[in-house]
């Protein structure tokens, strides 16, 4: 967990101007207003793949609805206006012709409070490869749910009970089960708005857990509150404060060597 | 747990202590508001099934008569044959019409017309509504008793009568009390007021007139009282048709007694040349003849009918499975519980489905702006829109078509209209119109209870809006509009002011033949009903309205059943 996985060039993480080679996701100059009130403010910022970021900032400062811009969640709140460029591969996502839908089968997401749909477990896992058609027989779907389970670390634990309701499930559980309805689908990208800050301690480290494996396969953004959990499970992370994205960097950097002062009040509990 | 001096001060302890005063005063009037309530369902369904339990059974007279097409001879004459030959054939006009009158006319038309022709026969003759409501106890107080006759000499009765003697001064006493108690206090009263202001202005014509009215009536008041005091005191009373009756069975027939003391009784014939218990029995009938539907001689022979055991009392299938009628002891609700049926019917195929997409567009896909809001103020509005006004509509529209003069020809363009008045579809439209708004808010409170976290669960593994509300938000919401949809079809099951005014007000007397034949329905036969004059529509009425009730109940009953159905998923 503390060796980042760190891309070949020398990073050049710092401040806004940073750019990393090859990132998955890059977001150029993306502000989101709320009506008139600003949530992002011109953000730039390259997510590199196959490593965990943290979005780290004080209540408020737009880590969620930056997160939701990246499976453009934001269209769902009526009042909200995203302008700017995100990139998935270099494909420019904002633009109008992208099919949502497609765009969400390959960013998953987790949100803050565990949202496992009122149907048996089963059915919340292969919800997402139902509607998507992913899977070409009964067989074949129930591979993809036994994986997505197993990925989740949740399999053991429900094997048996497949055809109880999600929500009978307790708060951990219910999280790892939403983890496995997201990664079910496949996607490239799984958001995550504090996953933990629901949970108890020990259901929180299973998930860190979990976090730290799909690393190997997925491009993870993390929104938390808690900058210990940030140092354990992230390799770069990126701190916001009202809108404006103040520095970035791996999470060596920035909980050893902030830039900024406000990053350093921030990390050591001075602010925020 | 260490408390602290500051919360064991007297101002502390004191303000606990109010505290929880206030609470139990608060579970004090929640309680007292639910017994209200209780009691007051209970007071109303008890009352309406206390009037209604007689309604269910009808008297039914058995007696074998026959129509004969070749001596032309209808059953209804044959049944009035056999009957007065049972009373030994009075020859009196009056006491044929009487006894004729027993039994229900047109239930004997309908059979001697309806049964194939031939030798039609029946043996069993439905009662007219009068005789039923006799059996019933509803026509008047009647006490039994076996007076012991010694000698009889001519319409001179001699015994032991201390028992209906009694009987009669206890009844004329309370008659006396009546008089003085109300109609004497008052007229005196008035005459008070009448002289106080005639004092004032002595010259009125008008005021005199009416004082000196208002003296004579007290008088003859007094006189009377005093003619039954001075009655009372001769050991002697005599009785009429202004009066409680006494009737008495004498082995040869009926007798009502018009006077009566202690040891003698004077009557008069009412039924002769009958064979009858050799036991004399004395009936006293507390309500007088002049104020009953039934008289003295009809009264003695449905006592000797019932003494012969030719009285049944049977279910009354005509009141579930005949039409209205005019005759009480003929009608029934079938065709207004068909009329319900079909209208409702029609009601829910357009209510339901419009107004649960229009909940579903309004709570889910439409954009919220100044147009949906302005949409949802007035549906809310017209949720509160008297349901007469949308049976005016209804009959503007549907029936009568709105008439547009087309300018500058001489001639008008008809809009709508073209149903028919009365006919069910156009009762289930207009209530249809009428429940919309509680469907669709109903149903939007149930859509918008559904929580954001699954919406947006579904939107992020890729469904689309329609998959979102109909995989996961429609599920969720479904007891709670199906509970609003009913609760809406219920309401409008219960509705009469909207059928009353396109035409459901007329007497049907035959079943609806579908949604376009004129039609009444169940609220609308209870109001018609209620407004009948005879006694024996109460408890049709009452009876009408538990078959109204338990419609409603099973619709209720249906919401229930569904929504623990969806909630147990």
């Amino acid at each position: 967990m503390n060796s980042p996985v760190l891309p070949s060039a020398e990073p050049a993480f710092r401040g806004e101007a940073q750019t990393i080679a090859d990132p998955k996701v890059s977001l150029r100059n993306v502000t989101v207003k709320y009506g008139d009130v600003v949530a992002i403010d011109d953000v730039t910022f390259d997510i590199p793949g196959c490593a965990v970021t943290a979005l780290i900032g004080p209540s408020g400062c737009g880590k969620s609805t930056f997160l939701r811009c990246i499976n453009r969640m934001n269209e769902t709140i009526p009042i909200c206006r995203v302008t700017g460029d995100v990139l998935i591969d270099g494909e420019n996502i904002m633009k109008k012709e992208v099919d949502t839908v497609l765009l969400r089968a390959r960013v998953g997401m987790v949100f803050q409070q565990p949202n496992p749909f009122p149907k048996t477990i089963f059915d919340n896992v292969a919800y997402g490869p139902r509607i998507h058609g992913l899977a070409s027989s009964k067989a074949d779907l129930e591979e993809i749910v036994q994986t997505s389970l197993q990925r989740a670390g949740l399999w053991e634990e429900v094997k048996d009970s497949l055809h109880r309701p999600g929500t009978s499930l307790s708060g951990g559980q219910q999280q790892r089960l939403v983890i496995a309805r997201a990664i079910a689908i496949n996607p490239e990208v799984i958001l995550m708005d504090e996953p933990c800050s629901a949970l108890d301690p020990v259901a929180t480290a299973r998930i860190e857990e979990l976090i730290d494996d799909l690393r190997t396969n997925y491009c993870i953004v993390i929104v938390t509150h808690s900058m210990s959990q940030a140092a354990r499970i992230s390799q770069y992370t990126g701190f916001l404060d009202r809108g404006k994205l103040i520095e970035t960097g791996t999470t060596e950097q920035i909980f050893t060597r902030p830039q900024d002062t406000r990053t350093n009040d921030y990390i050591t509990g001075r602010y925020g | 747990m260490q408390v602290s001096d500051r919360h064991l001060s007297d101002r502390f302890a004191k303000r606990l202590k109010q505290r929880r005063r206030a609470d139990a005063r608060l579970r004090l009037y929640g309680m007292m508001a639910i017994g209200t309530a209780l009691f007051l369902l209970v007071v109303l369904l008890g009352s309406i099934v206390f009037e209604a339990r007689t309604a269910f059974t009808r008297h039914e007279l058995q007696l074998s008569v026959s129509r004969d097409d070749r001596t032309d001879r209808s059953l209804t004459q044959d049944a009035h044959a056999k009957l007065l030959s049972m009373f030994g054939d009075p020859q009196d006009r009056r006491t044929r019409q009487d006894i004729t009158q027993l039994v229900s006319a047109l239930s004997l038309k309908i059979a001697g017309t309806t049964l194939v022709p031939g030798e039609v026969r029946t043996d069993q003759i439905v009662l007219s509504d009068k005789s039923d409501l006799y059996f019933k106890g509803l026509t008047t107080r009647v006490d039994r008793s076996t007076p012991v006759i010694n000698s009889v000499s001519g319409n001179v009765l001699s015994g032991e009568f201390s028992d209906l003697y009694r009987k009669a001064i206890r009844w004329r006493q309370a008659e006396i009390d009546q008089l003085a108690r109300s109609g004497l206090r008052s007229a005196e009263q008035r005459a008070e007021v009448l002289k106080r202001q005639l004092d004032e202005a002595p010259d009125d014509p008008d005021l005199q007139a009416r004082l000196d009215g208002e003296r004579t009536r007290a008088a003859q008041m007094r006189a009377r009282i005093e003619g039954f005091r001075s009655e009372l005191d001769s050991g002697s009373i005599s009785l009429d048709a202004s009066t409680a009756s006494v009737l008495v069975r004498t082995p040869t027939g009926f007798q009502r007694v018009v006077s009566i003391s202690e040891n003698r009784m004077t009557t008069e014939t009412l039924l002769e040349n009958m064979s009858l218990p050799e036991k004399a029995q004395a009936l006293f009938i507390h309500t007088p003849a002049v104020q009953r539907t039934l008289s003295d001689a009809q009264i003695a022979a449905l006592e000797w009918l019932k003494h012969e055991g030719l009285i049944r009392n049977t279910f009354n299938t005509s009141f579930f499975a005949r039409a209205d009628s005019s005759e009480a002891e003929l009608a029934g609700l079938l065709a207004a519980t068909i009329g319900s049926i079909l209208i409702i019917l029609t009601t829910m195929l357009l209510a339901v489905p419009v107004g649960i997409a229009a909940a579903v567009y309004l709570e889910e896909f439409a954009p919220r702006n100044a147009f949906t809001r302005f949409i949802q103020v007035n549906i809310n509005n017209l949720a509160a829109v008297p349901s007469i006004v949308f049976g005016l509509l209804g009959a503007a529209i549907f029936v009568n078509g709105v008439v547009i003069p087309i300018p500058f020809v001489e001639a008008t363009f008809r809009l709508g209209g073209g149903l028919g008045r009365g006919w069910p579809i156009v009762g289930g439209i207009v209530l249809a119109l009428m429940t919309l708004p509680t469907i669709i808010i109903s149903s939007r409170a149930a859509l918008s209870s559904v929580p954001d976290s699954i919406r947006q669960g579904a939107l992020a593994v890729g469904a689309t809006r329609l998959q979102t509300v109909h995989h996961h938000v429609m599920p969720m919401a479904a007891p709670g509009i199906l509970t609003g949809s009913i609760i809406g079809l219920a309401q409008a099951l219960g509705e009469t002011a909207p059928l009353l005014l396109i035409g459901m007000v007329a007497f049907i007397g035959d079943l609806p033949s579908g949604v376009t034949d004129r039609s009444t329905a169940l609220p609308v036969l209870i109001f018609q009903w209620s407004t009948r004059a005879e006694r024996a529509w109460e408890p049709m009425t009452s009876a009408a309205i538990i078959i109204l009730l338990a419609l409603m109940l099973i619709l209720n009953g249906l919401a229930v059943w569904l929504r623990m159905r969806y909630e147990k998923r």
